[in-house]
């Protein structure tokens, strides 16, 4: 097993020409579960998606595990699984059937290897009973996970999602924290929430954005620890909700 | 919770009506088929002025229930009433007095945020004389203002989110119904409407749909779970938690012992404790592992508690 450890520098990316998504991003990712977090509009998916090598920065520079971001794509991309804040889906195979497709896709072409794989992505989610179902007939829940079992596919050492909670009840978002907790044990987790409670669930490590700068990396307690003495009522102990209201009302 | 934000609201509150008639929503034997199957089945409730939860798995009848009470469904049988007036016999009363944020609310890309309000001011029926200042007034609760002259094109899912709670507001609503309102909405956002519909249930019956339900359980004053077509419960959250005491449960597990145990059991948190798994369970029975302890339930671990009743899938 790798250990990943991501360095981001100076990192930019400007769209068209007058939007500038990410500003000069410097921060380190290491094992473990690590949370984005920030306003709609902070440059979270944008961020995500460089990391998961689907678009270039404009600037600076990403190395994961000293490997460059860029120049080495390909041998980054073995190492990823991402899930997009949008998954498609192919609806009329059954779920057993569209991670054998992806499989495929990441060159597993050996089958009996392949067949093991995907059904230890399967087990990973939790989709056991209902792998030989059509996807169409699967909860909202189910093909969230099964979005992370295609990810899973080809045993990534770094893990990428974009609101992978969003949109799930409170039993399916339980569910996906418990599969998080579990992977963020041997590999690195990277993905980004609304929910505040999914970091006290999970993550090691956070960041938060705003208007594409990072305001905050560290742990949850630490940002938790930002709202003491800011005038936030706090009840026993500070929260990483108040930390972060704090984070924010300060950057105004 | 104090929230520094909210103090605009206030204006919006004073009702135009006299309100000192009994404030009630009513729901007596609700049942919802669509074809073979039982989307909800014989739900009575009455919800008096104050904040309401809906929640409950996807899939469990939550949209069905709010688009019913909307006028936009007809259940199968049952009434629904708001302050004695029947939706079925007087609906164009009934509907003069809700505000509904629908789940998938859509906007007109070519307008602006005050374009679209005021069309919607004026489908509502809301007298040209104040048409405009009660837009202003609810694109100012809803902080849209400064995004006033952008066309809905270019605003992002959170921003025209809160475009559909705003369209909710205007016509003063004696039931507002929402329907996942904080979808898309990021923290700060998300703990400003949360405040907001406090405040605003202070004078209104509020009902909004939620699966966050962590986050609005300090303000609301009842929660409605809503399960297998059926609301399993009804009542103040304490309540709600009370029935779950005595159902969690916390062990130490090694990974072996985690991997043999993981299928059979429901868990409601897992977290690594020095390379060991500390997991929180949820069973009505002691589940038979050496060293575990009943502890007391979150609002979660009881919502989990609660819809893995009967049957674990």
């Amino acid at each position: 097993m790798v250990l990943m450890m991501i360095e981001i520098k100076s990192l930019r990316k400007r769209y068209n020409d007058n939007c500038i998504a990410l500003k000069e991003i410097t921060c380190s990712i290491g094992a473990g579960v690590f949370g984005l977090l920030g306003e709609n509009g902070a440059g979270k998916s944008t961020l995500l998606k460089i990391l998961a090598t689907v678009i270039e920065p404009t600037g600076g520079q990403v190395t994961v595990n000293r490997l460059d971001l860029y120049s080495d794509k390909a041998a980054i991309r073995n190492q990823l699984g991402y899930l997009p804040q949008e998954f498609g889906f192919y609806s009329r195979l059954t779920g057993f059937e569209m991670l054998e497709y992806f499989a495929v896709l990441k060159g597993l072409t050996n089958r009996q290897a392949r067949k093991t794989q995907v059904n230890e992505a399967i087990e990973q989610v939790n989709l056991g009973a209902v792998k030989d179902r059509r996807i169409s007939a699967y909860s909202y829940g189910m093909k969230q996970r099964l979005g992370i079992a295609q990810a899973l596919l080809g045993n990534p050492q770094l893990l990428i999602m974009d609101e992978p909670t969003a949109g799930l009840d409170p039993v399916e978002r339980n569910n996906i924290h418990n599969i998080i907790s579990e992977l963020g044990r041997s590999i690195t987790i990277v993905y980004s929430t609304h929910i505040l409670a999914d970091i006290e669930a999970c993550c090691s490590e956070l960041a938060v954005l705003r208007q594409g700068s990072l305001v905050f990396t560290g742990k949850p307690n630490e940002l938790a620890a930002l709202a003491t003495g800011m005038g936030w009522q706090i009840k026993d102990t500070a929260s990483v909700k108040d930390g972060y209201m704090s984070l924010m009302e300060a950057a105004r | 919770m104090q929230c520094i934000y909210v103090t605009c609201v206030m204006k919006l509150i004073t009702p135009k009506m006299d309100r000192r008639e009994k404030n009630m929503l009513v729901l007596d034997s609700i049942t919802k088929r669509f074809k073979k199957n039982t989307a909800l089945n014989m739900i009575s409730l009455s919800l008096p002025k104050g904040l309401h939860l809906l929640t409950g798995p996807n899939g469990a009848g939550k949209t069905t229930l709010l688009r019913i009470i909307a006028g936009i469904i007809a259940p199968t049988t049952g009434q629904v009433s708001l302050n004695g007036i029947s939706l079925f016999s007087d609906s164009v009363r009934f509907k003069a007095r809700i505000g509904y944020l629908p789940q998938k609310f859509g906007v007109y890309p070519e307008m602006t945020a005050q374009k679209f309000l005021r069309y919607f001011a004026d489908l509502k029926g809301i007298p040209a004389s104040v048409a405009a200042q009660k837009v202003e007034e609810v694109m100012d609760i809803a902080k849209i203002t400064s995004f006033h002259n952008k066309t809905l094109r270019d605003w992002t899912k959170g921003m025209r989110q809160k475009v559909g709670i705003a369209q909710g507001l205007l016509n003063d609503p004696e039931l507002l119904l929402m329907d996942e309102p904080l979808s898309g909405l990021d923290p700060q956002e998300r703990y400003y409407f949360c405040n907001l519909f406090s405040q605003l249930s202070s004078e209104r019956i509020v009902l909004l749909s939620t699966h966050i339900i962590e986050e609005l359980a300090a303000l609301a004053d009842s929660i409605m779970l809503l399960d297998k077509n059926k609301l399993q419960f009804k009542g103040p959250i304490p309540r709600m938690m009370d029935t779950a005491r005595g159902g969690v449960w916390l062990a130490t597990l090694s990974e072996g012992e985690w991997n043999n145990k993981k299928t059979e059991l429901i868990v409601s948190s897992l977290r690594d404790n020095n390379g060991l798994y500390e997991v929180r369970i949820i069973s009505a029975v002691r589940p038979e592992i050496t060293g575990v302890c009943s502890v007391e339930p979150t609002l979660e671990d009881t919502y989990i508690y609660l819809v893995s009743k009967d049957d674990s899938e």
